[in-house]
């Protein structure tokens, strides 16, 4: 069944938790709401569930295959909601927590008991709990009760399937099979399945789609290959994935950046803007060749141990840049804290007030060397800033360290 | 080695540890179980066949029942809307709703004989109500009607206090998982919320009922004291201590004494069995 929202809006004591959604789910597919802590995923969900209801009634319209349910309460949208903290019945066992959909339909419809019995079983064996059927919630692990909720949802037989951070309070091997069982049972059942998130390995795993939000909005949609190769937008950029981000600024008729890349504004107006790197995007030269977008900097530290090597550079600006290389690839060259060398990034991303930059022209190219004084003591100001926060957070994960001996 | 040395840290001397355990002791045996033995001794202190010949008087027989009359009512009623309340403030946030919270609390902070004279300035002949209660010839004062609001009053936070903390920090996804399943409201209410409630619910009833039949201040005053008619257990036991009738006097308190241990007992198996589900839970 595809799902489509128009104008939806919805706001909790002057906080706009969502902002004019217009969305459309496809049929059978297994879509991911991605976003950080009070994007308003989990509203949209409930919105959606028909447990939150949109703010503007008269014009907000959410159609089940193109009828409009946005006034069917809850039970009688049939959509299977699974709840991020199970919300499983403590007092009943975990047959009757999957058997209560069907027992309390009305008499005419409900099922015999036989058939309630019957399916509650196949339900159970299909999520591999079969066992446990007398056992009580409490009685089951993380894992477990995530799947009696699964099997509860479903036993009612939903038009769409809902989860809310399903995985969220799960330790990270349960969750990682977990992952790959929801997959495999979507590509059995194929319910139009919409799950929320905040971890973007996991929306980039199992998802066919991905909405990205952020502050009630939606920043980018599209296949998961689309949202990590080609971010609309500088927060899409961010979320998905390690980044190093470079603070600039746009003024008058040029652009100035940290390094001397080829790149012209757009816009007409003064704005700041933001350059974004990929740590697996750098190259690494022991020797500057003056092409555009080299930058000279200091290794500050480097971790050999993991699938790639991770090396934190420090900028002329005393910023924190982050490369990842393959072990082959370091192998070339073997560094030691306090070399010099220099970077040049592969790819990047340039974004004016966070929308992205395309025009690349040749004309106007501003050396590094170049800024005027209040240029400078912008970018100054700014990194600043960021070195503050670099500062601020490596003091917090001392103190955590000396707690966490001290206990 | 190190939890070995805290926890002598942590172990006063024996000297102190003795002290403290010795006036402890004392201080509950001075205050709990010495009021209760005397109660009973008073009572038994001509035999047994005296003391039974001062419960089944009249005057008591009735106080008895009077007493257990207004209990069988106000407990029920009480019971209801407890539940009514709590279930409307835990589960849902509203503008006003800890002001309510604060009004459910108000028959504790008042004086009960504060809660006895507000039903007389209401209902009394001189009263607000007074001369329209009268025209109708409705008796509320001086009556069992009277005697009953007064103890819904002063009764009436136990049910509530008690669930309304259970409530909330149980919340409401499982009846909004409920909805989901497609279960209407009351099959919602029925099969999810009463049961998750039940043990913290019937502890409730019973602090309830305890305080209903042991009311003595608020029931003191729109009462009226007519004897064989509006007089509950403590009044009876008040009454005839008052008349230097000692013996009936703790007699009368024996049966109340009695009453309340039974609460006692009750709540004590309600408590252990509501921390064994919890266990489970």
């Amino acid at each position: 069944m595809s799902i489509l929202l128009e104008n939806i809006n919805k706001s909790f004591n002057g906080f706009k938790a969502l902002n004019n959604i217009n969305l459309t789910f496809e049929d059978g597919k297994l879509t991911a709401l991605l976003g950080p802590s009070g994007s308003g995923k989990t509203t949209l969900l409930r919105v959606i569930a028909g447990l939150e209801l949109p703010d503007d009634n008269v014009n907000s319209k959410i159609l089940f295959n193109d009828i409009n349910v946005a006034n069917n309460p809850v039970g009688k949208r049939q959509v299977g909601f699974v709840f991020q903290h199970y919300a499983l019945f403590r007092h009943l066992s975990v047959f009757e927590n999957v058997a209560f959909g069907l027992k309390v339909k009305d008499r005419k419809i409900r099922p015999t008991k036989q058939e309630i019995n019957d399916r509650v079983y196949k339900l159970l064996s299909m999520v591999q709990l079969d066992t446990m059927a007398n056992r009580l919630p409490s009685q089951l692990s993380g894992g477990q009760r995530q799947r009696v909720a699964l099997a509860r949802a479903l036993a009612i037989e939903p038009k769409v399937l809902l989860l809310d951070e399903p995985f969220g309070a799960l330790d990270a091997k349960v969750r990682a099979e977990l992952r790959r069982w929801l997959r495999k049972l979507h590509n059995d059942l194929h319910i139009t399945t919409i799950f929320v998130t905040h971890d973007q390995e996991e929306a980039l795993e199992v998802s066919d789609c991905i909405v990205v939000m952020n502050q009630g909005s939606i920043e980018q949609l599209g296949s998961p290959d689309e949202v990590f190769h080609k971010p609309a937008t500088e927060f899409v950029m961010q979320f998905l994935g390690d980044v190093n981000v470079f603070h600039a600024r746009v003024d008058k008729d040029q652009a100035l950046l940290p390094a001397n890349f080829d790149y012209i504004k757009d816009t007409t107006e003064d704005a700041n803007a933001t350059l974004l790197v990929r740590p697996h995007d750098f190259d690494v030269l022991v020797k500057n060749d003056n092409q555009p977008g080299t930058f000279s900097v200091k290794v500050h530290r480097i971790l050999t141990a993991g699938p790639f090597v991770k090396i934190e550079f420090i900028n002329k600006f005393n910023c924190l840049v982050i490369v990842h290389l393959s072990h082959d690839s370091y192998k070339n060259i073997l560094l030691n804290p306090g070399d010099k060398v220099y970077l040049r990034p592969r790819h990047h991303k340039f974004y004016v007030n966070n929308k992205e930059s395309q025009s690349k022209t040749e004309k106007k190219v501003v050396p590094h060397s170049n800024q005027d004084i209040s240029i400078k003591k912008i970018l100054k100001y700014l990194n600043k800033a960021r070195r503050l926060r670099y500062f601020k957070r490596a003091r917090s994960i001392q103190l955590y360290r000396k707690r966490k001996n001290l206990s | 080695m190190y939890s070995v040395t805290l926890k002598k840290g942590l172990q006063p001397p024996l000297i102190i540890n003795a002290l403290i355990s010795i006036i402890a002791i004392a201080f509950l045996v001075f205050f709990l179980v010495l009021p209760l033995v005397i109660i009973f001794g008073e009572a038994f202190s001509q035999g047994i066949s005296m003391w039974w010949a001062s419960i089944a008087e009249k005057e008591a027989l009735s106080a008895l029942r009077l007493t257990l009359l207004v209990a069988a009512i106000a407990v029920p009623l009480n019971l209801f809307f407890g539940v009514v309340a709590s279930w409307a403030l835990a589960k849902f946030d509203f503008w006003g709703r800890s002001f309510i919270i604060t009004l459910i609390d108000l028959p504790f902070a008042v004086s009960p004989v504060i809660s006895g004279l507000i039903y007389v300035l209401l209902f009394g002949i001189n009263g607000w109500l007074g001369p329209w209660l009268i025209k109708y010839n409705i008796q509320i004062i001086f009556a069992v009607p009277g005697i009953v609001l007064a103890t819904l009053f002063v009764t009436f936070p136990f049910v509530a206090r008690e669930l309304i903390p259970l409530m909330t920090e149980q919340g409401s996804e499982e009846e909004q998982a409920a909805l989901t399943l497609g279960s209407n409201g009351l099959k919602t209410f029925w099969k999810i919320t009463l049961p998750n409630i039940k043990w913290g619910l019937l502890y409730g009833v019973i602090l309830c009922n305890a305080r209903a039949m042991g009311e003595f201040g608020a029931v003191s005053v729109v009462s009226g004291h007519i004897r064989g008619e509006t007089n509950t257990l403590p009044l009876q036991a008040e009454i005839l201590y008052n008349e230097y009738n000692f013996m009936a006097a703790f007699a009368v308190a024996s049966l109340l004494a009695f009453l309340a241990l039974i609460t006692l007992v009750l709540k004590l198996i309600v408590e252990w069995k509501s921390s064994n589900n919890q266990e489970r839970a």
